[in-house]
């Protein structure tokens, strides 16, 4: 684990709404050596897209309270400033793959998730 | 008449007929011939005797009786010029005493007396008849068809009001002695109705003869018989006619019990004349229906009283009626007079009744019914609802700790002079969670299955790609046991892998829990090219008979005192062979107590849904989403 903020470092969004999950996520990927931004809603997403450098990639939960993970998924992609951005979405829903995928999802882990996959997701889309 | 009068017996036999008193005689007849021969005789006769003869009556019966007199020989111009014969038009006497249709007494004993008297007073060749009044006076004799002219015309009531009005002028003292001859052609009494007006026109004369199928008859005996044969025909029209009115009276009961299942039935019933669309029968059922009455309907175009969603739909029914003779509809939804929505089955039938092509429709109310479903889709929304968000609280939790354990488990074991017990305690910690997500799984499993719409995703896939992954994934959670593969089946299956794969790792890990005393689990793999098969097979204690096939059951647990009691929800086979049933593949199990069980699991390589070649997604029902994230 480092804290040097090298610029070979990859940024990645975590979003969901609930705490400790972010909380959790934030820890993983830490650990494998990202740096991490961790949001807990839809607007808060929304607001750092348009003031902060875009993130190399977005773990985006399939069901945030206020706004459906998919709807935002859609909206990313149609926008072309945002539209190159890979977006792994996460869920509970045992079809959540087909959802993802149907929404434009660029990848997707179902709840809960395996730390090793992750790393190995995170690192295949970021490749 | 010689040639007539040349046989005594027939002439004898004829003769009979006409009385010598002055008589009001009826001639019944079928035959044209036979009345103008029975004419001949009466007119002869009366000549014969020195009587005056009148004959009134159609232009061609008298031609055809001035023939007859003809070939007979007689002289009819010095007959007519002595004032013995005189012929009228029976239509044109008739002319001279009806005014406006009705009969004019007066102009009646005016015309036909006046006539009558002039006839009589003709010069006396011979002695006048012993009948006469004055014996100055002629007898006349008349032939008359004016009668059986207002009966063939239907005028029934003057045709016997004119035989009295010759009864009351042959009483009459002002005119001189006569005999009347009336004929009617017997065809004109065909019907049933005119039986009264028969026996009345029997009553208003003298004498009656019948018709020549009797009177030509000479025996006795023959028209003994041709009477017995008379009666039973009348016997027998009389049954006949009594069968009539019976069938008559039943035809009259059953539209009276059809016009009464028509009105009490609580299904709107419409007739429709195929002709115009035109209502010409409603209901009071479809009355109610349209929150209106039965008149408001009539007249109404059965397209455009709103039933239809719009004029295409309606004609399209009316197509279908009209070139099917049938026309369903599951469910029309109208609005009544009062804008409440109503739901209708609709069937509608053309038929042929009573010759005339009718259409019937049938409209069955079923708001009830659409508003219950509509409340169960509801409830079933709802229900869907509550599955996914059961689905996203119950895993929320798990998430959450899953994701710490394995943070914890990679920081601990990178650190050095770690206590091993610690890094044990969070394996084992690690292994429950995987264990509490998999009971979470199969619950969910369960009630999406009680609901209808587990969903399954097929896509086409590498069997034994699928077999080795899930033994690679099940090998580590298990120090006791090894897992052995054998055989292939080199299939592509079109399934849902995931589904599939969830199915292998419970017979997995089944084999394991069931087996505790044995090192290994055996999986064979075979196939042919319509069927895949894997089969888990383990050296444990076996299932009794008894059990072997409601241990698919829900809920069903296996307790048998003589082996041991594992521990479980009793779900997790049932949803297995739910799972694989709803791919059109088996599962089954073969076993002995005692001597291990061998589960198999067998997936159809032939199905029809996949020659698209297209991956697809179903569920049982179509609902929204069943589960959230």
């Amino acid at each position: 684990m480092s804290d040097s903020m090298s610029a070979s470092r990859k940024t990645i969004i975590v979003v969901d709404d609930e705490p400790d999950i972010v909380f959790a996520l934030t820890l993983m990927l830490g650990d494998a050596g990202y740096h991490v931004v961790a949001v807990g809603q839809a607007d808060d997403l929304m607001q750092h897209l348009h003031s902060a450098q875009a993130p190399d990639l977005i773990l985006l939960d399939m069901l945030l309270a206020g706004r459906d993970g998919r709807e935002i998924v859609r909206d990313l992609k149609a926008n072309p400033s945002t539209s190159s951005i890979p977006v792994l979405m996460i869920s509970a829903h045992p079809r959540g793959a087909q959802e993802a995928a149907d929404a434009g999802a660029d990848g997707f882990l179902a709840k809960p998730i395996e730390l090793d996959t992750l790393v190995a997701k995170v690192a295949a889309l970021l490749r | 008449m010689p040639a007539a009068h040349a046989a005594p017996e027939t002439t004898s036999q004829a003769r009979s007929q006409w009385p010598a008193a002055p008589e009001h005689t009826v001639q019944f007849y079928a035959d044209d011939d036979f009345l103008v021969e029975q004419i001949s005789h009466f007119v002869y006769d009366g000549l014969t005797a020195g009587e005056t003869c009148i004959v009134i009556a159609t232009k061609d019966h008298r031609e055809r009786l001035e023939q007859r007199f003809a070939r007979e020989g007689l002289d009819l111009i010095a007959t007519c010029e002595q004032g013995a014969y005189i012929a009228l038009d029976a239509a044109l006497m008739l002319a001279r005493f009806m005014t406006e249709g009705s009969l004019d007494e007066e102009a009646f004993r005016r015309v036909v007396g006046g006539i009558f008297a002039q006839a009589a007073k003709r010069p006396a060749s011979r002695p006048a008849s012993r009948h006469s009044k004055d014996s100055r006076l002629r007898h006349v004799r008349v032939f008359g068809e004016m009668v059986a002219l207002l009966w063939a015309g239907s005028d029934y009531a003057a045709a016997i009001r004119l035989e009295e009005m010759w009864n009351e002028l042959r009483e009459s003292d002002t005119s001189p002695p006569f005999s009347l001859c009336c004929a009617y052609p017997m065809s004109d009494f065909a019907s049933e109705a005119h039986e009264q007006a028969f026996r009345v026109i029997c009553a208003t004369h003298t004498q009656v003869i019948p018709d020549e199928r009797y009177t030509a008859l000479a025996d006795p005996e023959e028209r003994l018989r041709a009477i017995t044969l008379l009666q039973q025909q009348a016997s027998s029209l009389a049954g006949e006619s009594a069968g009539r009115k019976a069938a008559e009276e039943r035809v009259r009961i059953s539209e009276n019990l059809y016009r009464h299942l028509f009105e009490a039935s609580t299904d709107g019933i419409l007739v429709v004349d195929p002709a115009t669309h035109a209502i010409i029968e409603a209901n009071k059922g479809v009355a109610d229906l349209f929150g209106t009455t039965s008149a408001q309907l009539l007249g109404r175009n059965l397209l455009r009283i709103g039933l239809f969603p719009d004029q295409e739909s309606g004609e399209a029914v009316w197509r279908e009626m009209e070139e099917q003779h049938l026309a369903r509809r599951e469910s029309l939804e109208f609005h009544m007079e009062d804008g409440q929505l109503r739901y209708v089955e609709f069937v509608g039938n053309r038929f042929q009744a009573n010759s005339h092509e009718i259409i019937q429709c049938h409209l069955r109310d079923i708001t009830d019914r659409k508003q219950a479903e509509e409340a169960q889709r509801q409830l079933e929304v709802r229900k869907d609802a509550f599955i996914g968000m059961a689905s996203h609280e119950l895993r929320t939790p798990i998430t959450s700790l899953k994701a710490f354990t394995q943070v914890l488990q990679r920081r601990l074991r990178q650190q050095p002079d770690v206590d091993p017990q610690v890094l044990h305690m969070l394996d084992r910690m690690d292994e429950q969670i995987n264990r509490q997500t998999r009971l979470i799984r199969d619950l969910l499993d369960l009630s999406k299955m009680q609901a209808g719409y587990l969903a399954l995703h097929e896509t086409w896939f590498d069997l034994d790609d699928l077999v080795r992954e899930t033994l690679d994934t099940v090998q580590p959670t298990t120090l006791t046991h090894t897992l052995r593969l054998e055989g292939a089946t080199q299939a592509r299956v079109y399934g849902d892998r995931e589904r599939v794969g969830q199915v292998l790792i419970n017979l997995l890990t089944n084999a394991i829990k069931y087996s505790p005393t044995a090192d290994s689990i055996l999986v064979t793999m075979q196939g042919n090219r319509e069927w895949a098969e894997v089969a888990v097979r383990d050296f444990g204690i076996g299932i009794a008979p008894k059990h072997q096939k409601r241990i698919f059951e829900r809920f069903y647990q296996v307790d048998d005192p003589q082996t041991s009691t594992y521990p479980g929800l009793g779900i997790g086979l049932h949803i297995a062979q739910t799972i694989i049933e709803r791919q059109g593949g088996r599962l089954w199990v073969e076993s002995s107590a005692g001597n291990g069980s061998t589960f198999h699991c067998s997936l159809s390589l032939l199905r029809l849904d996949s020659l698209t070649g297209s991956d697809s997604h179903r569920s049982d029902r179509q609902p929204g989403s069943a589960e959230a994230s």
